[in-house]
């Protein structure tokens, strides 16, 4: 219903594109002196958090709230591989590589008053190991065998074997207090009213929380590092609706919005670049793509095979048979270059977005533009290479033909998505440039991907991914993942294989990189994706608020350290917190 | 009347029992499951399976739908929301006294508003204003809700902005003086309640104008002008309580609508009501919200019906009697 404000006028392509960057105007420096404390910040969301507990919590408007509320043991920094101490002080590896010991801060206190010591750690370590949970960072301590208390400030973390991502696996996951959550059973941990009433040992604690209208994040006066929070109160509004949330923006009643428009946020930014607005706009590297997955094997035959033979069938794979379109290479390269993403991203985001060419996310350490196989926007390239794959137009009917079948298919989406469905409207233009016949069908997102993809009943589907902080394709493309929905085009190789298991195993990062550009050319040259683009982020925040720092790991990665000048307060700023 | 009362009422938690349980197979049959929300693919299987188990769905749908009778009836338990955790029947009381307030305001401005035009109709039929009042009730009637809702909060909120287009409180009510925040939660029910209102005033209206008409041609009416009665207590005293009387039976079946139309306001104008409780439960397939959701709806109607019928019963002796014989 509230997807149907979503009206892009997609006919028209966005005139300023050329100015994707933030911000040019010049601003007003400050120094350390300068700093005072006070105010508060509105931030408006569309949804409601589904809980604050770090635990069982899934949204990212829940994960936005947990972090301000929750420390971790180590933050990741910008390069997305080294760390920052939080509730450790510090650490130091084993000379056998198999285990950290962590020196924790003494001086942190829990929201309700109680010391924070190497129990609570323990504790959160426990509980991420436990099966029952499902805590949806668990593939991060798969490889922990234990956490172990020397004493009130030391802990070990002990490993079943080495890897690059020693620290990064033991540091993942906020810690939760031992003394309140132990006596809640492990099943009920989900439904324990702990989540709506957290006790953390962030900057900020919850001071209210009205049921689908807002949260109240207090500053939390016992906060470790001296005189941080800056700021009073982080008030979180719900408000379901992005383009009236977006209107209250304009207004003056929300500060900070992420997801705006990307017609807005370019009318935003030369709004600001003028000096005609003080909403600041941040265009970053974002935490997803779009891409198109073939699927390589028959459906038919896959359900088939499913059905008679059940999951762990070692000869499953020889019976799998190729998709009778997509199972060729020359086809998938050549409906590659018959796409330009270019005008995709033009039309659709309005140029908020970089074109994609390979698996590897943009944000990780591991991605070398130069390491993929790019095929460029070339429509003759595509008509000889399907030309060469026998497909030809024998009855004159403008669309490819071979052994009497025509070239038709299905591209499947999701519903809710409007980029999508634009998306798959310009790719069946595209593709009916080379004689290629696509029919565009969205279908609800639970039969998507609840029944489609585990089904592999699709031939090509056009989606995106969320990506994490950690180099990871598994479960994506490893023959391992052959039978779960993520691997819904059913790729399977055994060079990619060992190049990821020798990638994720390498601890000398220049070697684990060659590695992994192995695999970005690899999957670039075989294309069982055709990668669209990588999108970013269009927040805007307002410009009173100072100390703001905003990177690939989002726009709440610092905001104790965001303050207001006296003299550009507002009237958010000069209601007291009560 | 007793009698019928209960027999009414049986019949009443038959139905709701029956509407139910049909809701819980119904959803079922929809595709995709609950577990689908968590799809990310740093997840690992084993992840899934045991979300799957710890929400009860991998046992046989028989089997869960008798643990879920059982929770119902004997411990008056819907479960946890999948998505959050929460009761469901907190998740459902926190919400509904904004679905109740929302409806019943509207209900009241829509009566006011369809009997005053209603009767104000009646008494100049066939004259030019009462075919523009009946063009403009027409228009109201027709069009729906959300297309109301949004050119609304379009020209009163984010163009002129007179009032809130959105949430039921401002940022900083928690601050205001006892009146300020009666007059913020006023502020904040003004276009909502026009928006719910203009669409059930005309089928109010258009039913006062008919039954007022046709009271004010009937013979008592002749006969009390004949008796020389001053025309404003002819109209109100003996005209407008005839007429009002069948708007009892409308009022009963009206208020599911009013319900699943206070739904979709919600949602536009934010409000922290059922709707959005049931929107973003249906999809999330959280099936325990949408069956505490749902039995509250059809409680909604089963009690509107009955209210109908008895309200009916004490109007017109005729119903009980010939239900009695």
């Amino acid at each position: 219903m509230v997807r149907v404000l979503f009206i892009f006028l997609f006919l028209f392509i966005s005139c300023d594109k050329n100015d994707n960057s933030s911000s040019q105007r010049v601003e007003k420096t400050y120094s350390e002196e300068d700093i005072v404390n006070g105010g508060n910040l509105i931030i408006g969301t569309t949804g409601e958090p589904d809980g604050l507990n770090p635990l069982t919590a899934h949204t990212k408007n829940a994960k936005d709230a947990i972090s301000l509320i929750y420390r971790r043991l180590a933050d990741l920094n910008e390069d997305l591989t080294t760390f920052s101490p939080q509730l450790a002080k510090s650490w130091e590896f084993s000379k056998d590589s198999l285990s950290i010991l962590f020196n924790l801060r003494t001086d942190v206190k829990w929201h309700d008053g109680e010391v924070f010591n190497s129990e609570d750690v323990v504790f959160t370590f426990n509980l991420h190991k436990n099966d029952l949970l499902g805590w949806e960072g668990y593939s991060f301590k798969e490889n922990i065998q234990s956490a172990v208390a020397r004493n009130d400030s030391t802990v070990i973390f002990y490993f079943s074997e080495k890897s690059p991502t020693l620290l990064m696996d033991a540091v993942e996951g906020y810690i939760i207090p031992e003394h309140l959550l132990s006596k809640i059973p492990v099943e009920e941990m989900e439904s324990s009213t702990y989540s709506r009433n957290p006790i953390g040992t962030g900057p900020f604690r919850l001071s209210e929380w009205k049921s689908q209208q807002s949260l109240t994040l207090s500053k939390f006066s016992g906060y470790y590092e001296e005189g941080k929070p800056r700021l009073d109160a982080i008030v979180i509004q719900i408000i379901p609706d992005n383009i009236n949330l977006y209107r209250q923006v304009l207004g003056g009643d929300i500060d900070f919005m992420e997801n705006v428009p990307p017609g807005d946020f370019n009318k935003l930014s030369k709004q600001w670049n003028e000096g005609n607005s003080n909403i600041k706009p941040y265009n970053f590297l974002g935490r997803g793509y779009e891409f198109i997955g073939w699927n390589l094997i028959d459906p038919e035959n896959y359900s088939q095979v499913m059905e008679a033979a059940g999951d762990n069938d070692p000869n499953l794979e020889e019976l799998l048979k190729p998709h009778k379109l997509f199972g060729s290479w020359k086809v998938r390269a050549a409906l590659t270059m018959a796409i330009d993403r270019n005008t995709i991203i033009d039309v659709v985001t309005n140029g908020l977005a970089i074109p994609m060419h390979g698996p590897i996310p943009l944000i990780m350490w591991a991605y070398d533009p130069n390491a993929n196989s790019i095929w460029e926007y070339d429509v003759e390239g595509a008509k000889e290479f399907l030309g060469d794959a026998g497909w030809k137009d024998t009855d004159g009917d403008g669309i490819l033909d071979k052994d009497g079948t025509i070239f038709s298919f299905e591209m499947v989406t999701n519903a809710g998505n409007e980029e999508r469905k634009q998306a798959l409207t310009i790719i069946q233009q595209q593709l009916l440039e080379v004689g290629i016949e696509m029919t565009p069908r969205v279908f609800e997102p639970a039969l998507l991907f609840g029944r489609m993809l585990p089904s592999r009943n699709l031939d090509a589907a056009l989606l995106g991914w969320s990506v994490g902080l950690k180099m990871e394709l598994t479960p994506l493309f490893h023959s391992s993942s052959i039978f779960i929905p993520f691997n819904f085009v059913s790729y399977r190789s055994q060079e990619f294989d060992d190049l990821e298991n020798a990638a994720k195993r390498e601890t000398r990062q220049a070697i684990a990189q060659k590695h992994w550009n192995g695999i970005a050319k690899l999957l670039s040259w075989e294309l069982p994706y055709s990668w669209l683009y990588y999108k970013t982020e269009t927040t805007v925040i307002h410009s009173r608020f100072k100390g703001v720092k905003v990177d690939k790991r989002g726009a709440f990665i610092n905001m104790e350290e965001w303050w207001i000048p006296f003299e550009e307060r507002s009237d958010h700023d000069m209601l007291a917190e009560n | 009347m007793l009698a019928y009362s209960i027999r009414r009422l049986i019949t009443a938690l038959l139905t709701l029992f029956l509407g139910v349980s049909l809701t819980f197979f119904v959803i079922r049959l929809a595709p995709g499951d609950p577990t689908d929300r968590f799809l990310t693919p740093s997840m690992s299987p084993k992840v899934k399976a045991a979300i799957t188990e710890k929400l009860g769905l991998n046992e046989p749908l028989p089997i869960q739908y008798m643990t879920w009778v059982k929770n119902v009836i004997i411990d008056f338990d819907f479960g946890d929301s999948f998505a959050n955790g929460r009761k469901a029947s907190t998740v459902i009381m926190d919400a509904l006294p904004y679905t109740l307030l929302l409806s019943t305001l509207s209900l009241l401005f829509g009566l006011l508003l369809g009997t005053v035009s209603g009767v104000y109709s009646a008494l100049r039929v066939g004259t030019p204003v009462d075919r523009a009042i009946t063009s403009i009730l027409m228009f109201f009637y027709s069009v729906p809700s959300f297309w109301l809702g949004l050119i609304l909060l379009g020209i009163f909120s984010i163009e002129l902005n007179w009032l809130p287009g959105s949430q039921i409180t401002s940022i900083f009510h928690e601050r205001l003086s006892f009146f300020g925040k009666i007059g913020d939660y006023a502020a904040h029910l003004i276009l909502p309640v026009l928006t719910l209102g203009l669409t059930t005033a005309p089928v109010y209206g258009r039913f006062v104008r008919s039954s007022m008409v046709e009271v004010l041609n009937s013979d008592f009416i002749v006969s009390a002008r004949a008796r020389g009665l001053s025309e404003r207590k002819i109209v109100f005293n003996y005209g407008l309580r005839n007429a009002l009387l069948p708007l009892i039976s409308i009022l009963g079946t009206s208020f599911p609508a009013l319900f699943s139309g206070a739904v979709i306001v919600e949602v536009i104008y934010s409000l922290p009501g059922m709707g959005r409780v049931m929107v973003d439960a249906a999809l999330g397939r959280d099936y325990p919200i949408i069956m505490a959701a749902s039995a509250v709806a059809f409680v909604a109607v089963i009690i509107g019906n009955f209210l109908a019928d008895i309200g009916y019963a004490v109007a017109d002796p005729r119903v009980r009697l010939g239900d009695s014989s």
